[in-house]
């Protein structure tokens, strides 16, 4: 056989072999490459979260464009303990705090909250302006691990000055009333079980007691993980720095400050997020829970709670 | 001769020949899919024109892929339970269809020719087999392709919870609609 022939013979059985390829050849293939796998990994990941908040903490979910979020949240009395058991049915006949907001969201990133809450320490009668910023939106691809959000409220209390000068109700100028939370949420969703939370906060308040501190550093931490398609489990725990001096001059008073520890199991039903909670914690808002959370779990000081977020959608749909 | 020059001028032999073998195949990433849920409390509307979609008129085959996070909703928090909930897009991003039409088509001439296409479409995870009319159209070269069809939800594993029952529907009409770029691809598979 001459090289030529034998060359042309080669040269048909590819061509034949390339024939066969394109007879039953994968369209798929058109759409598998680097480009379009790059987009779909460009995208953001969906619900890290399903509600603005975990337990008592905030998480980076923010309210989509002209989407309303009402949330009702409600902490009762100790379980145990003291006040707790049957005698004030495990805590339900003292409410501690409640707080009903409404969150809006401006833009997909960007939501505005307004909020009243009864306040559980010397302040009461609380009003809540808030804004939440998404930052960054963690990726499907991974080429952005996490996501940040920013966070930011400004309480003002609404009661009447107490005259007792030892408490840090007693508002000589109209800023004394006010306090505030500074946030940064850094979330991942590992898969579609378990997102994780690390949430950086700084608390002030202008007005407090002698000895206690006016800004408190605090390191959040918080979880959610999904059981069932509808059904998680819910957690979070603040770690606080309170300057020493302040800690060892309240035990001098028999006052010991903790760090919050919520846990909870959250509930979706579409439209609705239910979760009930329990925490230590006896105020809802960070201005208060983080720097003044009195009770402890190993006493029995913990109680239950609810927060109900319902969605709704106001404005015109976009067809 | 040695083997080097040899595989050279097969190579040539082929290379040479390969614009007869190739084929037009007609790609758009634009396609069009839209799915529409009715129930008396609830009409859902949902709507990508992210879709990918490949025809390849010599083997009467036809390609359908779409990222399921593409889908818009009148409602950001229907979008999300779409994907969190049903779709699970996190564990399945992406639905697919690979099918043949039967019925001829001139891509040469215009016309408007109905087709059945048979194939298979991989939602959630679960393929199912399916047939569906629809027709491809062809005007000054370029081609597109519409059809509809329905969809029942527990074919393919999607479960709705009794709650939210009355919202959604357990058919899901879906319509598709793509338009080739009018510039067919050289088959470089």
């Amino acid at each position: 056989m001459s090289t030529f022939r034998l060359a042309g013979l080669v040269g048909g059985l590819m061509l034949a072999g390339l024939g066969a390829q394109a007879q039953d050849q994968d369209l798929s293939k058109l759409f598998a490459g680097a480009s379009d796998s790059l987009a779909a990994a460009r995208q953001p990941v969906a619900a890290t979260f399903k509600s603005p908040r975990i337990v008592n903490l905030r998480s980076n979910e923010s309210i989509a464009r002209h989407e309303l979020d009402f949330q009702v949240m409600h902490r009762f009395g100790d379980i145990a303990g003291k006040d707790g058991g049957i005698r004030t049915f495990y805590g339900l006949d003292f409410s501690t705090d409640i707080r009903i907001g409404f969150d809006y969201g401006l833009t997909d990133r960007l939501t505005v909250g307004l909020a009243r809450a009864k306040g559980n320490t010397a302040q009461r009668e609380l009003y809540e302006g808030s804004l939440k910023y998404k930052l960054l939106e963690q990726n499907r691809g991974g080429s952005r691990p996490v996501g940040v959000a920013l966070f930011g409220n400004a309480v003002v209390s609404g009661m009447t000055a107490t005259t007792d000068e030892s408490l840090a109700s007693t508002f000589r100028r109209p800023a004394d009333r006010w306090s505030f939370v500074g946030q940064v949420i850094v979330t991942r969703k590992f898969n579609d079980r378990l997102s994780l939370a690390l949430l950086p906060t700084v608390g002030h308040r202008v007005l407090v007691e002698q000895h206690d501190d006016n800004t408190v550093p605090a390191l959040g931490v918080g979880g959610r993980f999904r059981f069932t398609q509808r059904l998680s489990l819910i957690a979070d725990y603040v770690l606080v720095h309170r300057s020493s001096a302040s800690r060892a001059y309240y035990r001098t008073l028999g006052v010991e400050f903790y760090n919050p520890l919520g846990v909870g199991l959250e509930v979706e039903t579409g439209g609705h997020v239910f979760a009930l909670t329990f925490t230590n914690s006896a105020a809802i808002l960070e201005n208060q829970f983080i720097p003044e959370t009195r009770a402890s779990w190993t006493k029995g000081q913990f109680r239950w709670g609810f927060t109900i977020s319902r969605r709704f959608a106001l404005g015109k749909h976009k067809k | 001769m040695h083997c080097f020059s040899l595989l050279l001028l097969a190579l040539f032999g082929a290379l040479g020949q390969l614009p007869a073998a190739a084929q037009t195949l007609f790609v758009t990433r634009s396609a069009q899919l839209a799915f529409f849920s009715s129930t008396p409390l609830e009409n859902i509307d949902a709507k990508s024109s992210r879709a990918m979609s490949a025809l390849d008129p010599k083997n009467h085959t036809v390609y359908f892929k779409v990222d399921n996070t593409s889908f818009e909703f009148p409602r950001k928090l229907m979008q999300e339970h779409f994907n969190d909930n049903y779709m699970e897009s996190a564990k399945y991003p992406f639905s697919e269809f690979t099918g043949q039409y039967t019925g001829a088509v001139d891509t040469e001439h215009d016309g408007s020719y109905p087709v059945l296409v048979t194939g298979k479409l991989k939602l959630h995870g679960v393929e199912k087999p399916y047939q569906v009319p629809g027709t491809i159209t062809v005007s000054n070269h370029q081609l597109a392709v519409a059809a509809s069809f329905t969809i029942a939800l527990k074919d393919h594993h999607i479960d709705i919870p009794t709650l939210v029952v009355t919202k959604v529907a357990e058919q899901v009409q879906v319509t598709v609609k793509a338009v080739y770029e009018s510039k067919p691809l050289a088959s470089k598979l």
